[in-house]
């Protein structure tokens, strides 16, 4: 399936789904301010004159975040008015999500306990992040209600951790929790998603985008595991502080990662680019009203319409998995399902592994027929028409003037197929076995031309790794392109190491008709040696020309191949 | 026979010197050797030479491109080669012989009986004439020639528009590279027989053959009679 109708599928079932899930909630409930009080630590009463009123335009709010430090010891008086026209339910539950040991109480009546207080109001036994309350029957009859938290958290006394203040009728409670951690377990589909990709890069390290993006996945996986257990798995409320912590942690990594690995994957590799990540971190700190995540997002988004306007490969896919990302922390009636278009990402990103698997199967094919193509032309190159009817010519006249040096010459021709058979079937083989095929050709044209050939070696490592015939491509080709005659001629072999690289220098001297400057197209056995290289060594280079009298060739590789 | 060997390799280059010089023993007046090219080309313009043995993949190259300039000369070319494949090819271009590696002092010897005359088996034929027109070779068709004529030490081809042609081979040479369809109608000519119109006796028991063109080539006595049936 093509990733961009991938896209529109898993937004089509992202839509299809909202829909289904969305649940209107029906609260009879509702507030419209909020009242904060400090209570003495000893007498356990509320100073009055340190009442913090939060009141904002709630109008009749049913479900609020606030975001404010509580004192040590407080006291939390939230006037409730019922909605007239709605019908009285069975019902209605409060939920909390207040880090503190606390008591709650329902007009006067104490309806429930998150931990234990002593009655000056001390901790005795530690409350949990979260908990749901049955609210009296009475609730949904009568018009107005006060409720009131009393409570402490002296364990975390400096720490601002939001609490969310959620009314809701019994039916919604419960699916509005299997809703939400239906959608947190999607989170770890990020998870799967970022170790596939780690594994990639760690297998291939072809593509340093795989690595940010892998770590940009596993990062965003833990923030939302850590929102997992901060919301639903209620922990013991000091806890707290070390999952915000991590999660903040994962944030400002998430931050930076993600803008790196939208940067890499578009090619856009230059250090004054990658330096661009650390603008969200940076704008956190100032007064703009955004988060970090989303502030990575949009980061995110502003470099893919750069690479869309710019054409580059995958900029649609990026820009629109971007704008979906910013879109569910920034468009409000999609913020309180940011999980369903989570959701639809994952379905997305399942649907990319799935093209990846199959393109790279393709590509493994591919390669295997190339291998199975290179090994044909090896053979075939080195089996040619022309080096066995040339040899065996030199060998019927050897035979015929000298039948002693023509039976070696047969012994020799013998050898050299026995191991182009043997190595054209190996990817790498020992520069020894190379070096071994090379001395057997060598031997050969010295009775085909009846002249004195050395190979001199310089600092060889034996052991190391090569694709076969590329060495003896090089000599064929220096035996083949210059005007030697019956003389003795060196050839030169050395190699160096140099920052995990390996570079095998080869030099013939340089006696042609055709002047230096004179380009020559690569031929086959050039082209052999190139396509050898590509398919052994992730990176390598080629280099050859004239240097004083003799021509040289320089192939660079990593120390250790892609076997 | 005035020789020359073009191969790069010692070894073949050896094995057709002394199987050259066992086949033709005294009838060899020279034999020169050649590694490469441009060593080729200064012996062949310092010396003249009746054959040229060639090597078509010398020093890597392709000597195709080569071949079409060698067949204009005056001299016969064997060509020497692992490639076989080409060998209707080189044909075509107008060598004598193909001699496929490896080879015996047999197979070589019926070359040189090719160009001896004592063997006039063939099976591959020229389909062109290469000439050197200005800078450039001109491969002419045969279809498109009608007849060639003796000038010299060297011959001229007439094509069937009317415009000619010079070839530094001499007509007995051109005759063992054309088909069949070509017949050496008198010691001075050589007929394309596919573009005759018919034979005329003319006066004096002097016989012309003549083609669609108007033009007319006298014919011998001898090759009147024999044509007189196959025309008939």
């Amino acid at each position: 399936m093509r990733p961009t109708r991938s896209i529109f599928l898993s937004l089509f079932v992202f839509l299809s789904v909202s829909a289904i899930s969305l649940r209107a909630n029906d609260p009879i409930l509702g507030f419209d301010h909020i009242e904060i009080y400090e209570r003495s630590p000893d007498s356990g009463e509320s100073i009055p004159e340190t009442k913090q009123l939060i009141e904002q335009d709630y109008p009749f709010a049913t479900n609020q975040s606030i975001a404010q430090l509580l004192p040590s010891h407080f006291e939390i008086k939230i006037p409730l008015s019922r909605k007239t026209e709605a019908t009285p339910s069975k019902s209605d539950v409060i939920s909390l999500y207040l880090g503190a040991t606390y008591e709650l109480y329902f007009d006067q009546q104490l309806i429930g306990k998150n931990g234990a207080l002593s009655p000056t109001g001390q901790e005795i036994e530690i409350g949990r992040s979260y908990n749901s309350f049955a609210l009296p029957s009475s609730s949904s009859h009568e018009t107005n209600h006060t409720l009131r938290i009393r409570g402490t958290h002296t364990h975390t006394p400096g720490s601002k951790h939001s609490f969310i203040i959620v009314l809701n009728s019994l039916e919604g409670t419960i699916a509005a929790t299997r809703a939400t951690t239906i959608n947190y377990c999607l989170f770890l589909g990020f998870a799967l998603f970022g170790a596939y990709l780690l594994a990639y890069f760690l297998l291939n390290r072809k593509l340093p985008q795989y690595l940010f993006l892998g770590l940009s996945c596993l990062l965003f996986s833990a923030y939302a595991v850590n929102k997992l257990f901060y919301y639903q798995l209620n922990v013991l409320y000091p806890n707290l502080d070390t999952i915000a912590f991590i999660a903040n942690t994962a944030n400002i990594a998430l931050s930076i990662c993600a803008p790196i690995a939208t940067l890499l994957v578009f090619g856009y590799k230059r250090p004054w680019m990658l330096a661009l990540s650390i603008i969200p971190l940076l704008a956190s700190f100032t007064s703009i009203p955004l988060y970090i995540v989303p502030l990575t997002f949009i980061l995110c988004l502003a470099i893919s319409l750069v690479a869309l306007f710019q054409k580059r490969p995958h900029a649609l896919h990026s820009t629109l998995i971007s704008a979906v990302l910013v879109a569910s922390y920034q468009v409000p009636f999609l913020v309180p399902h940011q999980a369903y278009c989570f959701g639809a990402l994952m379905l997305f990103f399942l649907v990319s592994t799935i093209n990846l698997l199959i393109q790279e199967s393709r590509q493994r094919n591919q390669t295997q027929l190339r291998n199975a193509r290179l090994q044909l032309e090896l053979l075939k190159s080195k089996i040619q028409p022309h080096f066995v009817l040339n040899s065996l010519t030199s060998a019927i006249e050897w035979i015929e003037t000298n039948p002693q040096q023509g039976a070696k010459l047969i012994q020799e021709l013998a050898r050299e197929f026995d191991l182009l058979s043997t190595i054209s079937e190996l990817p790498l083989i020992e520069l020894e076995t190379e070096l071994e095929s090379c001395r057997t050709y060598l031997r050969i044209m010295e009775y085909r031309k009846k002249a004195k050939y050395h190979l001199r070696l310089e600092n060889i490592d034996p052991q190391s790794q090569i694709p076969p015939s590329i060495i003896r491509n090089l000599l064929e080709n220096a035996l083949t392109h210059n005007h030697y005659g019956q003389g003795e001629v060196t050839f030169h072999l050395s190699q160096n190491v140099q920052a995990k690289q390996r570079v095998l220098r080869f030099s013939a001297p340089f006696i042609s008709t055709k002047p230096h400057s004179t380009p020559r197209p690569d031929g086959t056995g050039i082209r052999y040696i190139k396509a050898r290289l590509a398919e052994s060594y992730p990176h390598w280079t080629f280099k050859h020309g004239p240097e004083a009298d003799n021509w040289i060739t320089e192939i660079t590789t990593p120390l250790n191949a892609e076997a | 026979m005035n020789i020359l060997i073009v191969e790069d390799e010692a070894s073949i280059r050896d094995r057709l010197l002394r199987l050259t010089r066992s086949i033709l023993e005294n009838r060899i007046q020279s034999l020169e050797t050649a590694n490469s090219l441009p060593e080729a080309e200064s012996l062949l313009a310092a010396n003249s030479f009746d054959v040229l043995l060639l090597d078509l993949n010398l020093n890597g190259e392709d000597g195709f491109e080569l071949l079409k300039s060698l067949a204009t000369r005056s001299f016969h070319t064997i060509v020497v080669s692992a490639y076989s494949q080409r060998a209707i090819e080189a044909f075509e271009l107008g060598v004598i012989d193909f001699v496929a590696k490896p080879f015996d002092q047999e197979r070589l010897a019926k070359s040189f009986n090719r160009i001896l005359g004592s063997d006039t088996t063939r099976s591959h034929f020229a389909k062109f004439l290469a000439v050197r027109s200005h800078t450039r070779i001109e491969l002419i068709p045969l279809d498109e020639i009608e007849y060639i004529q003796a000038d010299g030490p060297c011959s001229l081809i007439v094509k069937t528009d009317g415009s000619q042609r010079p070839h530094d081979k001499m007509l007995k040479d051109l005759s063992q590279l054309l088909p069949p369809s070509f017949e050496r109608v008198h010691k001075s000519f050589i007929a394309n027989m596919k573009a005759i119109s018919g034979l005329q006796n003319g006066a004096n028991h002097k016989n012309n053959l003549s083609f669609h063109s108007g033009k007319q080539i006298p014919v011998s006595r001898s090759k009147a009679k024999e044509l007189k049936t196959k025309i008939q």
